[in-house]
This record gives C-alpha cells, sequence and structure tokens, in this order.
C-alpha cells in the first residue's frame, strides 16, 4: 500500500518530473552545444588568434565620396586576406574629425580600423578644435595620394599661368576661385598659391561640393581652382578646361607638357591629399604585425591598384615607419598654410 | 532614326539575362527600401557598391539605378496609407494621399501614383535621351545668381502649401529657415547655433527632421485614438483609379512629369523640390483649390510623377558632364569609375554600351516597376487592417533604422524623436510641417546662392537684374507674390464683410 502509494507519489512526481527532465534535456543540449561552441571558439582562438570576428573600417566621409569609394576596394580584398568580413562604416560630418574622434576612443583590439588622411588628420585639426591628436593613432600604412592642378576654362584668355599672374596684378578683385568650401584641399592650395604669388588678390566663392564648383567653373561662373584631378579629368579630355599647372613633386604621366607650380617659380605650391589605415593606439604587437601584412598585400594587389587608379588616386605606398614621417611633416604645412591664411572653422 | 537603332542596342544590352535580372533585383529592393519609411537608397546603394565590382560596369550601373528610381516608386505608399512618408520626396504625397485613403480610396491613391510614376519615369527617359547634351549646356548657364531667383521663386511655394492659417504658415516657414542656418557657415567658416556639439557642426539632415515631423508625430498622434482608425478601415471601395480620377490626373501628371524632368536636372533636391513645386502648381492653376489637403487626386498624381521624373533629369549633369548633382548619383559615378569608364561628353562614344544600356534598362525597370506595384496595391490596402497596435511598433522601428543609417550616428536618432516631439506638439495647436520643410530645403540654398553672388559681382547687387535668367524668375516670383497678396487680400475682406453683416 504504502509502496504503492510511493509509486503513485512518484509516478505523478515522475509525471512531472518527465516534463522538467524532458525540458532540461533540452535545456543540458542547449548549454553542451554553446558550450562546445565557445571551447571551439576559444580552440580557434588560441590557434590563430586573430581575427575572429569582423573588422570595423571606419571612413570619416560620407557614402559617395571618393573617399569612401577607395576604403571599399581596400576592404573587399583586406577581407579576403584575413578571412573575416570587413565592415566599413561611415562616420561622415564636421571635416572628418567624427569619424576620427570615434577611432581614437575606440578599443585598440585592432577590430577597429581608420581611413588615417590629409582631411581629417592634415586640413581639420589646422583649423579647428578636435577631440583627437595624431598621436592617439597608431599608422600601418600608406596606400594612395590624390594629385590637384590648377585649371581655368577653356575659353579663358590665358594661355599660361604667368598670363593669369600678370592679368591678376593689373586687376585686383575681378579674378574669382571657387572651392569645395573652407579648410578643403582646393582652398588650401589656391591660398598657398596667392601667398606665393605675392600680393594676388583672387577673391574665393566657397561651394557646398565639388560637383557644384566644377559646374561653376564650366558655366564661366568663376574663373578658376586647385582642383583633384579626378573631377576635373573628364571635362580635361573633352577640351572644356585647361590645366594651367600642377601642384606635384614631378610633371604628370598623364599630362607630360604641363608643368609644375615649381618649374614656374613657385616652389611652394605643392600638395597632395593622402589616404593610409591606421588603428587606435596600443594594438598588441602580434596583431599589429598581423594587420600590417595583410594591409600591405592588399595595397600592393595589382587588382587593387587598377581599381584605385580608376576612380583617381594615384597608389604610392608608404610603410609604417615612412608614413609615420611623412604625415608630422604634413601636419606643420597645414598648420602653417592656416594661420598664414587665416583660415579657421570655429 | 539614328537614336532608335541606338536604342535597340541599348535594349539587346538590358535583354542579356545578366543585366535583365541585376535590373530586376535593383527596382525590387528600390520598392521595398522605398515602401519602408525613412530607409534612403543612399544606404542600400553604398552596400551594394562593391558587388558591381565583379560585374561589367553597364550591369552595375543597371542595377543601382533600379535601386534609385524604384525607391521613388514606393516612397508614397506608406505616405498614403498612414501618413508617413517612404521618402524625403514623398513628403508633399501626405497631405492629400492620406486624405484620399482616409475617405476610402487609398487604392485609388496608389494606383494614381503608380501611374504618375511611371509615365513620370518614361517621359523622363525620352525627355534625357533625346534632350541630354543641349540640356546639360543650358544646366551650365544656372550660376548663383540664377539659382538665388530661382530659390526665391519656390519660396513663393510656401504660400500654396497651406490648409489653415497663413500667419501660422509663414511662423513655421520661419522656423524652418532658422533651423536651416545650423551648420557651419559656408562662406566664413563660422559655426552657427552649434553649442559645442559636433554633429551638428553639418547641420541637421533632413532624414531625421523629416521622419519626426511627419512619421513620429504622426505614430504619436495615431495612439491618442486607436479606434478611430477603424472606420475608414472598412470602407475600400475600388483599387484602381475609375474615369474621372483619370480626367482629373491627367493634367497633372502631364505638368508633373515636365517639372520634375527640369528640377531633377539641378544639383541639390532635384526631386524633392519638384513634388512641393507640381503640388503648388496645381493648386494654383486648379478650379477648387480648396478640394486640396481635403483628399484631391490631383494632389496625390501631381507630385509623384513629378519626383519619379527628377529621377531621369538627374541623369542628364552625370551622363552629359560628369557632374553628379546628388550623393545617388556620385555613388552611380562611382560604379562607372571604379571600372575606369568615365561618364562626360566622350561617354556616348566611347562606351555606347553603358550608355544606352543604362538608357533602355530605365524603359525596362519601369515596366517591370508597374507590373511589380500594381498587384502590391491590393497588398498594401490590406496593410490597413493590421491593427495599429502591430503597425505602429514596426513604423517606429523603421524610421529608427532609417535615422541611423544615414550618418551612422545615434545622434541622428535622439533629433528624430526630438523632432517627432516637436511635430507632436505643432499637430496639437494646428501648425501645419510642409512649409517648415520647404523652408529648411530652401532657405541654405537660398542663402548660399546670394552671397556666392555677391562675392562674384564684388558686392553688386545688380548682379541679379543683368542676367536674364535670373530676372526673369525674380520677375515671375514677384508676379506671384502680388497676386496671392490680392487673393488672400479679397478672401480677407470677404470674411470681414461677411462679418459685418452677421453682426
Amino acid at each position: 500500500m504504502v509502496k504503492k502509494h510511493k509509486q503513485y507519489l512518484s509516478f505523478q512526481w515522475c509525471n512531472k518530473r518527465k516534463e522538467g527532465l524532458y525540458m532540461s534535456k533540452k535545456f543540458i543540449i542547449l548549454i553542451l552545444i554553446i558550450g562546445g561552441l565557445m571551447c571551439l571558439d576559444k580552440a580557434i582562438g588560441k590557434e590563430s588568434s586573430f581575427p575572429t570576428k569582423p573588422i570595423e573600417l571606419v571612413c570619416p566621409y560620407g557614402a559617395g565620396g571618393s573617399t569612401s569609394m577607395g576604403t571599399r576596394i581596400i576592404a573587399g580584398t583586406l577581407s579576403e586576406l584575413l578571412g573575416v568580413p570587413v565592415i566599413v562604416n561611415n562616420k561622415p560630418g564636421a571635416g572628418g574629425s567624427i569619424g576620427a574622434a570615434y577611432v581614437a576612443k575606440s578599443k585598440s583590439d585592432g577590430y577597429t580600423l581608420f581611413v588615417f588622411n590629409s582631411g581629417s588628420n592634415g586640413v581639420t585639426p589646422a583649423i579647428r578644435s578636435v577631440e583627437y591628436k595624431n598621436a592617439d593613432f597608431e599608422l600601418f600604412g600608406q596606400y594612395a595620394i590624390q594629385t590637384l592642378a590648377m585649371v581655368v576654362k577653356n575659353d579663358a584668355p590665358w594661355k599660361s599661368l604667368e598670363e593669369l599672374v600678370i592679368y591678376a596684378k593689373k586687376n585686383p578683385g575681378t579674378l574669382k576661385y571657387a572651392t569645395s568650401g573652407i579648410g578643403t584641399s582646393a582652398h588650401f592650395g589656391m591660398e598657398l598659391f596667392k601667398s606665393a604669388a605675392e600680393g594676388l588678390k583672387i577673391d574665393h566663392v566657397p561651394f557646398k561640393s565639388g560637383p557644384e564648383y566644377i559646374a561653376a567653373l564650366l558655366g564661366g561662373h568663376v574663373h578658376m581652382g586647385i582642383l583633384f584631378l579626378v573631377d576635373i579629368k573628364g571635362p580635361v579630355e573633352a577640351g572644356k578646361l585647361r590645366i594651367l599647372a600642377t601642384a606635384t613633386e614631378k610633371r604628370l604621366e598623364d599630362y607630360p607638357d604641363i608643368p609644375t607650380f615649381s618649374e614656374l617659380g613657385y616652389p611652394e605650391v605643392k600638395l597632395t591629399a593622402w589616404y593610409g589605415i591606421a588603428a587606435p593606439n596600443g594594438v598588441p604587437k602580434e596583431i599589429s604585425d598581423k594587420l600590417k601584412d595583410a594591409l600591405y598585400k592588399t595595397f600592393r594587389h595589382p587588382e587593387v591598384k587598377k581599381m584605385l587608379i580608376h576612380i583617381g588616386y594615384v597608389p604610392v605606398f608608404r610603410d609604417a615607419e615612412q608614413f609615420k614621417k611623412f604625415v608630422s611633416e604634413e601636419e606643420k604645412k597645414f598648420q602653417k598654410i592656416a594661420k598664414e591664411a587665416n583660415i579657421r572653422v570655429d | 532614326m539614328d537614336i532608335f537603332s541606338h536604342l535597340i542596342y541599348g535594349f539587346q544590352v538590358v535583354l542579356e539575362p545578366i543585366n535583365f535580372l541585376y535590373c530586376f533585383v535593383g527596382v525590387f529592393i528600390g520598392t521595398l527600401i522605398g515602401v519602408l519609411p525613412g530607409i534612403g537608397p543612399v544606404g542600400a546603394m553604398s552596400i551594394l557598391l562593391p558587388s558591381t565590382f565583379g560585374v561589367s560596369p553597364v550591369t552595375g550601373v543597371i542595377m543601382l539605378a533600379g535601386i534609385y528610381y524604384g525607391a521613388m516608386y514606393g516612397g508614397s505608399t506608406t505616405s498614403i496609407l498612414v501618413n508617413i512618408p517612404g521618402e524625403a520626396a514623398s513628403v508633399v504625397t501626405c497631405l492629400d494621399g492620406y486624405q484620399m485613403a482616409r475617405q476610402g480610396r487609398a487604392g485609388p491613391a496608389l494606383g494614381i501614383s503608380a501611374m504618375g510614376s511611371f509615365i513620370g519615369g518614361t517621359f523622363s527617359i525620352i525627355a534625357l535621351m533625346f534632350l541630354v547634351y543641349p540640356l546639360a549646356e543650358i544646366a551650365l548657364k544656372f550660376g548663383p545668381p540664377e539659382y538665388f531667383s530661382l530659390m526665391c521663386l519656390g519660396m513663393t511655394i510656401v504660400a500654396y502649401l497651406v490648409k489653415g492659417s497663413l500667419i501660422k504658415a509663414v511662423i513655421m516657414a520661419i522656423i524652418g529657415l532658422t533651423l536651416g542656418c545650423i551648420g557651419t557657415d559656408l562662406i566664413s567658416g563660422k559655426l552657427r547655433f552649434v553649442f559645442g556639439v559636433s554633429q551638428l557642426s553639418d547641420g541637421i539632415n533632413i532624414v531625421p527632421l523629416a521622419m519626426g515631423l511627419f512619421g513620429i508625430s504622426e505614430v504619436l498622434t495615431n495612439i491618442e485614438k486607436p479606434l478611430k482608425r477603424m472606420i475608414y478601415e472598412t470602407k475600400i471601395r475600388h483599387i484602381l483609379p475609375n474615369l474621372e480620377d483619370w480626367k482629373k490626373s491627367l493634367g497633372p501628371i502631364a505638368r508633373g512629369s515636365i517639372i520634375g524632368f527640369f528640377l531633377g536636372i539641378l544639383p541639390g533636391g532635384g526631386s524633392i523640390l519638384s513634388s512641393f513645386v507640381s503640388y503648388s502648381t496645381e493648386k494654383r492653376i486648379s478650379k477648387h483649390p480648396e478640394e486640396f489637403g481635403r483628399g484631391a487626386i490631383e494632389g496625390v498624381a501631381g507630385p509623384e510623377t513629378a519626383n519619379n521624373a527628377a529621377t531621369g533629369g538627374a541623369f542628364v549633369p552625370l551622363l552629359a558632364l560628369g557632374i553628379p548633382p546628388n550623393v545617388i548619383m556620385a555613388l552611380l559615378l562611382g560604379a562607372l569609375l571604379i571600372h575606369g569608364v568615365a561618364p562626360g561628353p566622350m561617354l556616348i562614344i566611347k562606351h555606347p554600351d553603358v550608355f544606352w544600356g543604362t538608357i533602355a534598362s530605365m524603359y525596362v525597370g519601369n515596366a517591370m516597376l508597374l507590373l511589380l506595384n500594381l498587384p502590391l496595391i491590393g497588398i498594401w490596402v490590406k496593410l490597413l487592417k493590421v491593427p495599429y497596435r502591430i503597425l505602429f511598433p514596426l513604423i517606429l522601428l523603421f524610421t529608427l533604422i532609417g535615422a541611423y543609417s544615414i550618418n551612422n550616428s545615434t545622434f541622428d536618432i535622439f533629433l528624430m524623436i526630438f523632432f517627432g516631439i516637436v511635430g507632436y506638439l505643432l499637430r496639437k495647436f494646428e501648425y501645419e510641417e510642409a512649409p517648415l520643410l520647404l523652408a529648411f530645403i530652401l532657405g541654405p540654398m537660398l542663402e548660399q546662392a546670394f552671397r556666392q553672388s555677391l562675392i562674384m559681382s564684388n558686392g553688386k547687387l545688380s548682379i541679379f537684374f543683368v542676367r536674364p535668367i535670373s530676372l526673369g524668375a525674380l520677375i515671375l516670383s514677384i508676379a506671384l507674390f502680388i497676386s496671392t497678396g490680392i487673393t488672400v487680400f479679397r478672401k480677407a475682406r470677404k470674411e470681414v464683410i461677411k462679418y459685418g453683416q452677421k453682426t
């Protein structure tokens, strides 16, 4: 009886327990799977350490621009080499300083990378107050530069830079130059030229975007500009704009007949935009070595180079040391121009 | 005849299986993101950009272009059904589209916007095909002074967006102008109304502003009165527009096509602006302007046609000059450049497959969109039967994602919520949001063009009067201003007389 009762009881218990057991079986299996996966993850982690999850590559400019295009080209090949997705995160705003500040504050575990460039890390710190400094970043290397050249409309009366300078000196205040805004490469370039050609009075007409000021140039509403070659290549080849001088070290391969500013007696007028990859300072050495290796392979990849050339970049490789030295020189140069021409955003 | 043989060649390009497939994928994704409130084409296009690296340039452009005009098609859906614009360009569609839906005419509203979009889209492709080069030359004649005068003309539109009090509308427009001032001053580099918040230093983005004012505030007002929605859910009459609807809409569609195409060529918010201009034009020439804002089908047909026709116009500067008039076109430019194809005057000679393939794909894509959208109307209308307690969290979710995706910035989410609350209060006090948004779009462009012109002329105001296009636009805007003033005055006098007779 007692036994029976017990059985009955236990049966009831069992029944309840059965449910519980059943549930807990499922639960245990789940735990085992999760635990197994975690071990697996750890095991993989121990074997190959880095990377085990997607890498974020921050581009401090918007989705439509050429910096973003270049970033996506790099991300594609880098992702293949590292075996994890490299996700481009566009964080535009305030001359690239929002994206740069975001990265400077990120964890330095190698999973956050940054497109370290002449805008957010050269021009912007020289003209506005920002919440980061270049020492907050560990530079891995540079992959490309963009070149600038001075253009006028094809039917402009000035056939050479000299003629333009003579005209501008005779008629102060009549000539206007266009830029895509305060503190852009175009603005810095023209101010550099104006101070080199002592006493030129050419007024600045800022526009909101590159396309807008090229339209203004093509329409003859402004007279000149020092622009990125990529933006003017089409109109120049179609004979709508004429290049007077390039702001480069040497003459350009594509335009061997066009002199550089230094050949024409303005050696100060040298300006490029540059693009590299960096991470927040303090990445462990083995991770940074691994990243550098993959990045250098990406930068030297012929397919990557080809695509970069197509969007108007000149692939110029600098390793970590060279890039660091170059950046510190550039920093000083941008600060000097900003101070002399009194360019500020505040 | 030559142009037709080129076009046939273009169709041969599109009808290659891979191009046809990518075209469908493009318009399908476009429709989806158009329907989802707040999520715009820029995000989707930049994510899909790398997928075009591996295919031929024409295939990539066909898909990306499909996303763009597909989004313009889908943008009207939520405007009409739930009074929340799917795209910034569909803000105006809310005014009358939603009223139509409340009267049980969601079907005709969706139908006419699909047909209008198709007609506007097709018109703009034809115009693009024949006029791309001459138009690009004319577009270059528009410098800062011309823009200034055009924007003055645009400001007169504010008067036509008003349903209630004109004074309140003017107040809203002034607030819009003020909001437009936030950010870095283009000319001097001074920060205005930024208060040390670096996220504000490029100004407020239109998406969080529009989605807050129209989307969030709509949800907030609706959850106050959950039962009221049931009333108009039940009496959905017919799905497609009837003959009378068509008669009313033909004029607006024709005018919307032309307005949209030409405004689309200009840089900046061409498609948004074109929908505003189309709406005000229809209201201006209508014999029953009092019906606008209360469910006039003309107020849906015109703007929806215009914002689709604007997509074709936007291709003019890109294909003919290599100058992208907006971010979306800049992405398309990138997709071409990466393959070494540079748009510009030489495109048609060097890469005829890209030029004609793109144009032909837009015919095919527009037809696909029509076939895709007409059967969907039935489904969308049924969506109104979904209980609001399920619908509104979804709407909120998508607007939040949309606001974040613009700059990948959480700040924009808070901005949107802030404007949502502002919008809610504005509704409570019967202020209308549309004039605010229009002034917000036009204000910065107006100021920029004005100051650029003055630098060009060394400070002489005469620059606006000596240039013919600018002078013409100014005269037109003064005439419109005076004529509106007279109408308002007459109305007021009538009311005063009425009032006087009563007492």
